[in-house]
């Protein structure tokens, strides 16, 4: 198992910095996603550890081996790319064989690990089509068996569910994620999808603008988001802005208390909180030590299990809260209401 | 109903084919006098197969085009994949630069060459009919042959890559037999192009030496036989198996709808 660095790496294409001196550790066995919009750098980053792209400082080291000056071929290793590029005149198992013959490996041991890995991805008797006769999810799957049969050190993944509509896309997560825990393989996955990246990965790593700006566990970015960018990719969040007093946070409409310690008094600070952790009510809560606003309703969504209330803040702010359809009242559009969540779940992010 | 569309379709195919259909048919007529009924008779194949002049112009119009085919191809394809593949300086100029020889008379481009060949002291004679025959192709080459390029992933010369081929393994086994339809498609356009050429020839023919178009219009001026309906339509034969499967190859040439 192969642990993957890339270390201050800076990428210009013209005059545009495409990469703004990026350093990331990619653990070894374990799936990471680059998670940003088109345009932070995520494919050029994959394609530096590919070695598509020559970065035009820093470093890439696979194994802890340094591999900036390596060409692609000699990298070893496996790529699904975002159109599968399965080359369309070699049947499926030309194409998966076509690495192993590349490393020598040819004949009845070839094939075996052909048929190995068209069995992991739940293909074994595709191996005479073309790729034009199979399902776009059934060519993904032989992208990835393509990719995986040599035993690469590293797993590179471009946006390969993007293609597949959204059904067949769940069902390839699942899938994805059981042959990368079964291969055991040290994986980077680029998506532009949230929802994806938080169900996929071991970690992830959140991109703006050419820079890493979080990097963690789920549930740590999601948890505990430390930029405004961060918190609004990753997940919805409603966000105040306040000065800091000695109370606690100055906010339209009232003081709001965190968790965590508040910087300097005077400073302007932004926080945080996560639709879900705010509880709607009628009347002001009793629990003491919880953070409160009065706001009103503008629209209920209602979706059966739960429902979305959009809400207008005492300082206009536009508020989202999600709740579960328990014993919440049903709120009609302009009721008043008392927003209560804990200081916990208060936020302190970077703007 | 009237299937007007039909109606209008057929009339139009045959104002393509009527003229050419009467050739082809006074070529199987007995009567050198063109008259019907038509009596069918391989009478005049018979008598093309003795003239001497006809068939040695035949054979060097085969053989030009041959070379011509040869050359342009192998010349085009490279430009195409240069023009397809590198960034460079000027790029876009000379991209503009290799479609206006298309749109150019051949009454002028067959000028142009003969004072060039002159005046370079080049001459006249199969060879420089050669050389301005994969002039005129290879704009053609590279338009079909760039066509076929578009069509292809650039992601699979990656993949094959990824998957340990170098740059020129990746080519050869990966867009190569890809390419390979557009190619030999643009092959059977420049044969056509040369083949068919008429105006360049009949500048850079030399007395005694020339081809088929150049000797059937000069048996015309003589005075017209039914035998240069026999060659006319052997040429048309030729000329239009080529086009079909010019047409066909470089609709295979896209790779989406291989199978």
């Amino acid at each position: 198992m192969t642990a993957v660095d890339v270390i201050s790496v800076g990428k210009n294409y013209g005059t545009v910095r495409v990469l703004d001196g990026v350093s990331a550790h990619f653990e070894a066995g374990r799936f990471t996603s680059l998670l940003g919009p088109s345009g932070s750098g995520k494919t050029t980053l994959l394609r530096i550890v590919a070695g598509f792209v020559i970065p035009e400082e820093g470093e890439v080291r696979i194994g802890g081996t340094p591999v900036t000056d390596e060409p692609v071929w000699r990298r070893n290793i496996g790529m699904v790319f975002q159109s599968y590029a399965l080359f369309p005149h070699m049947t499926v198992a030309e194409n998966v064989v076509f690495g192993l013959n590349r490393r020598g490996v040819r004949g009845a041991a070839a094939a075996r690990e052909v048929a190995r890995a068209l069995e992991l991805v739940r293909l074994p008797d595709f191996g005479d089509r073309k790729p034009k006769q199979l399902s776009g999810g059934q060519q993904q799957r032989v992208a990835l068996a393509r990719a995986i049969v040599t035993r690469p050190r590293v797993l590179l993944l471009d946006e390969p569910l993007s293609a597949l509509d959204r059904r067949l896309r769940q069902e390839m997560q699942v899938e994805l994620r059981r042959i990368q825990r079964e291969s055991g393989l040290t994986t980077i996955f680029v998506t532009h999808d949230q929802e994806e990246a938080l169900t996929l990965s071991d970690r992830i790593a959140i991109l703006d603008r050419g820079r890493i700006v979080q990097e963690g566990a789920p549930n740590e970015i999601y948890e505990k988001p430390r930029t405004r960018f961060a918190a609004a990719f990753l997940g919805d969040a409603n966000f105040f802005q306040g000065r800091v007093t000695a109370a606690g946070i100055d906010v339209a409409g009232g003081v709001l208390r965190t968790a965590e310690p508040l910087p300097g008094l005077d400073t302007t600070v932004t926080v945080a909180v996560r639709p879900e952790k705010i509880t709607i009510s009628l009347v002001a809560p009793v629990e003491p030590d919880q953070n409160r606003l009065a706001a009103t309703v503008r629209e209920v969504v209602y979706a059966g299990a739960a429902s979305t209330y959009l809400i207008t803040g005492p300082g206009g702010e536009d508020l989202k809260v999600f709740a579960q359809n328990r014993e919440t009242p049903s709120l009609e559009p302009n009721t008043s209401v008392i927003l209560s969540w804990s200081p916990a779940h208060t936020i302190l992010v970077e703007t | 109903m009237i299937p007007l569309g039909r109606i209008y379709l057929l009339v139009v195919v045959a104002f393509l084919y009527l003229p050419i259909a009467v050739m082809v048919a006074m070529a199987f007529n007995a009567s050198e006098l063109y008259t019907l009924p038509l009596e069918v008779s391989f009478h005049w194949f018979e008598e093309l197969a003795g003239n001497e002049r006809l068939l040695a112009a035949g054979r060097n119009s085969v053989m030009v085009a041959l070379v011509t085919s040869i050359l342009a191809t192998s010349i085009g394809t490279c430009a195409g994949l240069v023009l397809s593949r590198r960034k460079f300086r000027g790029r876009s100029l000379l991209q503009a630069l290799l479609l206006p020889p298309i749109a150019v008379p051949w009454i002028i481009t067959g000028t142009a060459m003969l004072v060039f060949f002159f005046w370079s002291g080049i001459g006249r004679g199969l060879h420089s009919m050669i050389i301005g025959h994969v002039a005129l192709a290879i704009p053609y080459v590279i338009l079909v042959v760039g066509t076929g390029l578009q069509t292809l992933n650039e992601e699979l010369e990656q993949a094959a890559m990824s998957l340990g081929s170098k740059p020129a393994h990746a080519f050869l086994t990966v867009t190569l037999p890809l390419l390979a339809p557009s190619i030999v498609a643009a092959a059977l356009f420049a044969f056509a192009v040369s083949f068919d050429q008429f105006v360049v020839s009949y500048f850079l023919a030399t007395p005694g030496v020339t081809t088929l178009p150049v000797e059937i219009y000069a048996s015309i001026r003589k005075g017209f036989t039914p035998e240069i309906n026999a060659i006319s339509t052997i040429l048309l034969g030729v000329s239009m198996i080529l086009i079909l499967l010019f047409a066909r190859l470089s609709h295979m040439g896209d790779v989406s709808d291989r199978r």
